[in-house]
């Protein structure tokens, strides 16, 4: 069974980053996101950075703790888990 | 690379700066003194937002008023300005910023009052100060984000080389407003640990602040000199530079001989984001070792396409005091033992070097001096230099009463006019031509003209020259919508010249100079006598514009997208297709080529003879 916060972070991420070509599906759970793989650079880790803030109302303050957020789309989910404002995240 | 750096030595009759301390006297002593003028602010004005550090001059409302609140502050340092006349044929201007109005486009999108659209745009705001101030119209706007200045300057330096002008201005000015602050902030370089850090901290952050600045450039009048000034352009990553600094080294490496036997000391550009501080440090202790190096920002804040003239004004205030302002706003240790913390007397040194870098990897470097007792710098360039030794075979020295015929050759013409095409459909016939990486984030402005530059295949001895007068309106118009969670990727793209640079970064070619210019009537104008006054084999000058959305309804845009790009020599060769020249025409003569104008006569190939701005006939022919 799937992590719906999973899936809702790879629909974010091809949204947000305009990942023409990429599905949701096609987004590995443990890769890097920033570099390797969807080759991501430092520009997308902060576009998701704005698009995590709207949508789950968490405060990322700085680049260094976004490229400890963004290591893979499960260390984001855990990170979301643990700093997500509870009301937008049960809408997953 | 080969980067050469003809025709960019002048004399400094004066210059002038406002940054939140005051004037370029009061700033020097402040900074002598170790003040920090940085204060954690707002981030859009509004209480409980994130605070920042921002340096805004004293009574000025962050939001912007219509008229811009920043014209007082602008009327003291203006009527420092020696001389007048400025924007006459012979005495031209060189506006540069990186913000000009913009502010006001954020205050037209909150509150809904048109009234602040008259000052949104580069052109319509420089149109307006120039009105407000009594320029006349030889205004050459220049925008490079935070190396603007020193293309103003090296502009306005060979302008005084190739006789177009007796003496020349370049007036800088960037006053900060919630646009820019999103931004800043949204790229996650703006945060309260600020003073800025060096090695011990793991976390960067950037301060912004309130600068303008001034600089008479002469060919023989002067305390001062520029020795030489070198530029150079990476085209690596939007907000990163290579890894291994080549692209400071190449900057610096161009200076190095005029260095040569002369004791320097170093103001650096020093924005405190970590990766570049460390590059740029290591960077000119390389080329330079053992010259103590400084940097005003953490105290000034970065006055982004101001800092360059802003910091060339205190650089002179040290040189006429003695006294050199150590690193302020940053606490040891620094990247290397060159960077000076505390003030030193500078009298033990000759010579100093000025660098700035901006977004996109472009970087840029002077060197500063007293003048020589001994003959000014020779108006005639090397015999290789057709434009000078022209000019010099006439009339050097003298108040020349017409400019000389400026001639250049189109080697290769390419055209898009994509018209109201929508920006999906253009998306989808251009995409391919880009990395995948590159074009998903590329704008229509973006696709168009890298489809019509790339075909030129720009080369590292390139000089780039690129006209819109509205640039990227359509992620002007997105990151204004973004508010109040400012989107980085549509800060990043709306800054002018972005549209060059997605094409070229996606590419990761670099070029030698860019020059990005932006204006109205005399654009046309303006960008061709920029490419004819370069020092290289080949100039490409491109020019586009992009249909916009909402500003387009308020009458704040273009109407349709097109792009071109030409390639152009000096001197005639077998593959010329056509030829475009710009002659003196009487200065009463009016007449104006807009760029949507130009772009059709390239487009369809068709003749032009026409009084293309005050004082300059142009005449396009083909073959």
């Amino acid at each position: 069974m799937t992590d719906p916060l999973v899936d809702r972070l790879k629909s974010l991420l091809v949204d947000a980053l305009k990942l023409e070509g990429v599905t949701p599906a096609e987004i590995p759970d443990d890769e890097p996101l920033i570099g390797a793989g969807l080759n991501l650079d430092s520009i997308d880790a902060l576009e998701l950075v704005v698009r995590l803030e709207k949508e789950f109302g968490i405060k990322i303050s700085n680049s260094e703790e976004s490229r400890t957020a963004l290591a893979s789309i499960t260390s984001l989910a855990a990170f979301v888990r643990e700093r997500a404002d509870p009301a937008r995240l049960s809408t997953t | 690379m080969a980067v050469t750096i003809a025709n960019t030595s002048a004399r400094l009759a004066a210059t002038g700066c406002l940054t939140a301390f005051g004037d370029a006297a009061q700033t020097h002593a402040a900074l002598l003194a170790g003040r920090i003028a940085l204060q954690l602010s707002p981030v859009l004005g509004n209480a409980g937002d994130d605070l920042v550090p921002l340096a805004l001059c004293p009574g000025r409302s962050f939001d912007e008023a219509a008229p811009p609140n920043w014209l007082a502050q602008l009327r003291p340092l203006i009527a420092s300005i020696p001389g007048n006349n400025w924007g006459g044929p012979r005495h031209p201007i060189f506006v540069t910023s990186s913000n000009f109005g913009v502010g006001s486009l954020y205050a037209f999108r909150r509150t809904g009052d048109p009234v602040h659209l008259r000052y949104g745009t580069p052109s319509t705001c420089v149109a307006w100060l120039g009105g407000e101030l009594g320029w006349g119209p030889h205004v050459t706007t220049v925008s490079h984000a935070c190396v603007s200045a020193h293309l103003g300057l090296l502009q306005a330096a060979r302008a005084l080389h190739a006789g177009l002008a007796d003496e020349a201005l370049v007036f800088s000015f960037d006053f900060l407003s919630p646009f820019v602050a999103g931004g800043f902030h949204a790229l996650k370089i703006l945060n309260a640990g600020f003073p800025a850090p060096y090695q011990d901290r793991p976390i960067g952050s950037i301060g912004l602040g309130d600068g303008a600045a001034f600089a008479v450039l002469t060919r023989d009048r002067g305390d001062f000199a520029l020795l030489g000034q070198s530029v150079h352009n990476e085209m690596h990553h939007f907000t990163a530079n290579q890894a291994d600094g080549a692209g400071f080294a190449t900057c610096l490496a161009a200076l190095a001989p005029l260095a040569q036997n002369r004791r320097l000391w170093l103001k650096g550009h020093g924005t405190g984001t970590i990766e570049a501080g460390r590059l740029e440090a290591s960077a000119l202790a390389k080329q330079f070792p053992g010259a103590p190096l400084v940097s005003w920002k953490g105290s000034l804040g970065h006055t982004l396409g101001s800092c360059g003239a802003v910091e060339l004004a205190l650089a002179v205030e040290s040189l006429r005091t003695g006294r050199t302002p150590g690193t302020v706003g940053s606490g040891a240790p620094g990247f290397n033992d060159s960077i000076a913390f505390d003030p030193f007397d500078n009298t033990r040194f000759d010579t100093v070097l000025c660098a700035s870098n901006a977004f996109g990897g472009a970087h840029a470097a002077l060197l500063l001096a007293p003048a020589p007792n001994a003959a000014a710098p020779s108006v005639t360039a090397s015999s290789s230099d057709p434009v000078s030794s022209r000019v010099s075979a006439s009339s050097p020295h003298a108040s020349v009463a017409l400019a000389p015929t400026l001639e250049l050759f189109i080697e290769s013409a390419f055209s898009d006019d994509a018209g109201a095409e929508e920006s999906a459909v253009t998306r989808e016939r251009l995409k391919e031509i880009f990395p995948k990486l590159a074009s998903r984030r590329m704008t229509q402005l973006g696709l168009v003209l890298g489809h019509t530059l790339l075909q030129l295949s720009p080369g590292e001895h390139d000089v780039l020259v690129y006209a819109s007068e509205y640039a990227e309106t359509r992620a002007l118009e997105g990151y204004l919508d973004s508010f109040p969670t400012a989107s980085p990727t549509l800060f990043q793209t709306s800054i002018h010249p972005s549209a060059v640079q997605q094409a070229l970064i996606g590419r990761q070619q670099p070029v030698r100079e860019f020059f990005p210019l932006t204006g109205r009537a005399d654009l046309v104008v303006r960008a061709l006598q920029t490419a004819s006054l370069a020092h290289a084999p080949r100039a490409i000058v491109c020019g586009g514009e992009e249909r916009g959305t909402w500003l387009l309804e308020r009458g704040t845009a273009s109407v349709r997208t097109f792009g071109f790009s030409l390639a152009l020599t000096r001197e005639k060769s077998a593959h010329a297709t056509g030829r475009i020249a710009l002659s003196p025409a009487p200065d009463a003569a009016s007449g104006a080529l807009s760029l949507p104008d130009f772009f059709d006569a390239i487009h369809e190939r068709r003749p032009l003879d026409v009084i293309a701005a005050p004082g300059v006939r142009l005449t396009l022919d083909w073959s």
